[in-house]
């Protein structure tokens, strides 16, 4: 008899040792035919991702058809002159009782307070009209610490993906979950603005840059600062001191820039010590006005003049004489943020508390939007900070590669699913893009038709895509599967808040886990083929059922909040 | 600490399985092995599914997926133990079908 020998036990387990160290090498990008073999990338969360290029994007667009669509035509929009939303709104049930879960007063407290942020300072990052607190048009005067931004930022030792890389980092410190950067396209900004109350309505109109040429000896108010700036510096701390309480005695008080303490007069500057004078110099310069610049200019004998007019006013977003709203053709960029909302507070959707989880992402949106529009400002660059207004946040989210749109007519990401709100900034600034991606949510979408299923208002359609509007609040032209915007209204009329059941039920929106990823790869590996069984079994799961309020409150362990 | 018993659990499993196959000087081929240690990672992965739904706030997922895996682990360690581990005699090899 042959004496068979196998691998001993010793050596097998090295052997498998080995073999598990070396897994995780595995985890490289690769290719499959078309699609990136799981590129590992933390926000794609385990899918595999096909990249698309600009000319072959995961969308249809008939553009004989298609127009860039008016906001006073979204459903918000239509409630400020269109009788039968106005009518509709009235005669809509409510879905909960006040004391209900979801619907008590604790719950309704808490979804307010989140839009706090969103809603005060005039922003209202959840409209679609006119710029303003936040989210405005100019500077917000944050404390400039270095040099003032009269000349853009040299960034000619980076290439365009640093510069991208530095603002996508930027913009994730300031609160973005995810961040991605394309190049602006005009077809999805707003042919105008609207605002919801009644208020100005007006067109958004893309303008030339003028080159405005200066006579000799004349600089820019901007250049102008830092020229006078340089010779004050220049100045030992006494000889400074002097100068400034000389200049300021001849000034108009309410003309002195604001420190952020009590007004500057020259008794108070007489009894401040020199060496202060220094120190405050760069903070006080930055909110000089053009007068005061004049009179020193004139003190310190500086030859040259002051431009009356700004040459760099074309080249920033404004509001023109007849209201319209003028994007300068030179910002060319955008650059997209979505905003993860609450797993937990998005499964008590259609309550009110559900409610929360939006409106706090639309404060993130406005305090993110503003950070990231300051900073790029400070490197001397344009921005005009987006909630939803101006343009449209989901094709610009899907061109910057942050997801493909879903049978509910939001944006899905790999990541996070619709479980997302999303804000734009537009600028200047040239930056490397992202390539637009899809992840087989046209496929999935197809099979399943959970949301359509769940919408309390029956909203969403059970069809295949089409371009046929279901009524003006859409844009034809647009392969896709039509929202009825007016019955989704109604329906968040009856959850008494904003009904998000279609982002809690979506099979895609899941908490971040292994357990999750690895179902991604299957999706992805399966090219479409179970998407039928994967929905089936996420709703034998128990997935996406609605989670009752107080499970909500309970579900932090130093919190116990007994229900009355 | 649950992660530390369900390893402890598949370290112990697999000490035992190779205890219990050099008391019984069963020689066990090369797949042979290789079919065990991959029952046992097949056992550990259905306990992190398990736990993992149960973390998540997904109990019912937990049954689900759990339950189906935990079949097949079943499965998989009964046929192990009726076609691998199991000897009639002392240092024979028990084959899939029969010696002449």
């Amino acid at each position: 008899m042959t004496e068979k020998k196998g691998v001993n036990r010793r050596d097998f387990l090295k052997l498998g040792g080995l073999a598990a160290i070396s897994l995780p090498t595995l985890n490289t990008i690769g290719k499959v035919g078309e699609d990136t073999l799981y590129e590992s990338k933390e926000e794609y969360g385990g899918f595999f991702i096909k990249k698309h290029t600009k000319d072959d994007p995961p969308y249809d667009v008939d553009d004989s058809i298609y127009q860039r669509f008016p906001a006073r035509n979204t459903v918000f929009g239509r409630m400020t002159w269109d009788d039968t939303i106005r009518d509709t709104m009235t005669n809509v049930e409510p879905m909960g009782a006040p004391n209900e879960p979801g619907y008590r007063r604790e719950d309704i407290a808490f979804a307010g307070a989140a839009g706090t942020v969103a809603n005060a300072f005039g922003s209202n990052a959840g409209m679609v009209g006119k710029h303003a607190g936040l989210l405005g048009l100019d500077t917000l005067g944050g404390m400039n610490m270095s040099e003032m931004p009269s000349t853009p930022w040299d960034h000619s030792h980076l290439s365009d993906q640093e510069v991208a890389n530095i603002t996508k980092k930027a913009a994730k410190f300031y609160g973005a979950s995810l961040v991605g950067i394309t190049e602006l396209d005009e077809r999805w900004i707003y042919a105008s603005y609207a605002e919801m109350m009644g208020g100005p309505e007006g067109d958004i109109v893309f303008t030339e840059v003028e080159k405005v040429i200066l006579p000799e000896g004349t600089v820019t108010p901007d250049e102008a600062k830092s020229r006078v700036q340089t010779a004050l510096q220049s100045m030992e701390a006494e000889e400074l001191k002097s100068f400034m309480i000389a200049a300021m005695e001849t000034m108009d008080p309410d003309a002195m820039p604001a420190t952020g303490g009590p007004a500057i007069n020259p008794a108070m500057m007489q009894a401040m010590p020199a060496k202060q004078f220094q120190e405050m110099m760069p903070m006080m310069m930055g909110s000089m006005p053009t007068s005061m610049i004049r009179l020193f200019v004139e003190k310190l004998e500086l030859d040259f003049e002051i431009a009356l007019v700004d040459p760099g006013e074309s080249a920033r977003p404004r509001y023109l004489e007849d209201g319209s709203l003028a994007i300068p053709k030179t910002m060319k960029w955008v650059i997209v943020m979505a905003f993860e909302m609450d797993y937990d507070c998005v499964a008590s959707y259609p309550t009110t508390l559900g409610m929360a989880a939006a409106s706090n992402g639309y404060s993130r949106m406005a305090f993110t939007s503003a950070c990231l529009a300051e900073f790029i400002r400070n490197l001397g660059y344009n921005a005009l900070p987006c909630g939803n207004n101006t343009g449209l946040s989901v094709p610009m989210a899907i061109d910057a590669g942050l997801g493909e749109l879903g049978r509910q007519g939001i944006l899905i990401t790999p990541k996070f699913g619709p479980r997302v709100r999303l804000a734009k900034v537009i600028t200047d600034l040239p930056m490397a893009t992202d390539s637009p991606i899809s992840f087989g949510v046209k496929e999935f979408c197809d099979a399943c038709m959970k949301c359509a299923e769940e919408c309390p208002s029956q909203a969403i359609s059970y069809d295949s895509q089409s371009r046929t509007p279901t009524t003006i609040s859409t844009n034809p032209g647009v392969m896709k599967w039509a929202v009825n915007a007016e019955r989704c209204m109604v329906g968040w009329q009856m959850s008494g808040g904003d009904c998000g059941n279609c982002i809690r039920v979506c099979p895609f929106n899941k908490p971040e886990s292994w357990l999750h990823d690895a179902t991604r790869a299957l999706i992805g590996v399966s090219s479409g083929a179970i998407d039928g069984l994967m929905v089936k079994m996420d709703t034998a799961a128990g997935f996406g059922t609605h989670s009752e309020a107080d499970k909500f409150w309970q579900k932090d362990n130093y919190i116990h909040i007994k229900t009355p | 600490m649950i992660n530390l018993i369900i390893g402890a659990l598949a370290t112990g499993t697999a000490w035992g399985l190779s205890n219990y196959a050099r008391q019984r000087n069963l020689t066990l081929k090369t797949w042979q092995w290789a079919v065990t240690v991959a029952g046992i990672l097949y056992a550990v992965l259905v306990l992190e599914v398990i736990v993992g739904f149960l973390a998540e706030g997904a109990p019912q997922a937990a049954l689900l997926m759990g339950g189906m895996m935990a079949l097949v682990a079943v499965a998989w360690g009964v046929l192990l133990g009726r076609f691998v581990f199991v000897s009639t005699s002392e240092g024979k090899e028990i084959p899939l079908t029969n010696q002449s």
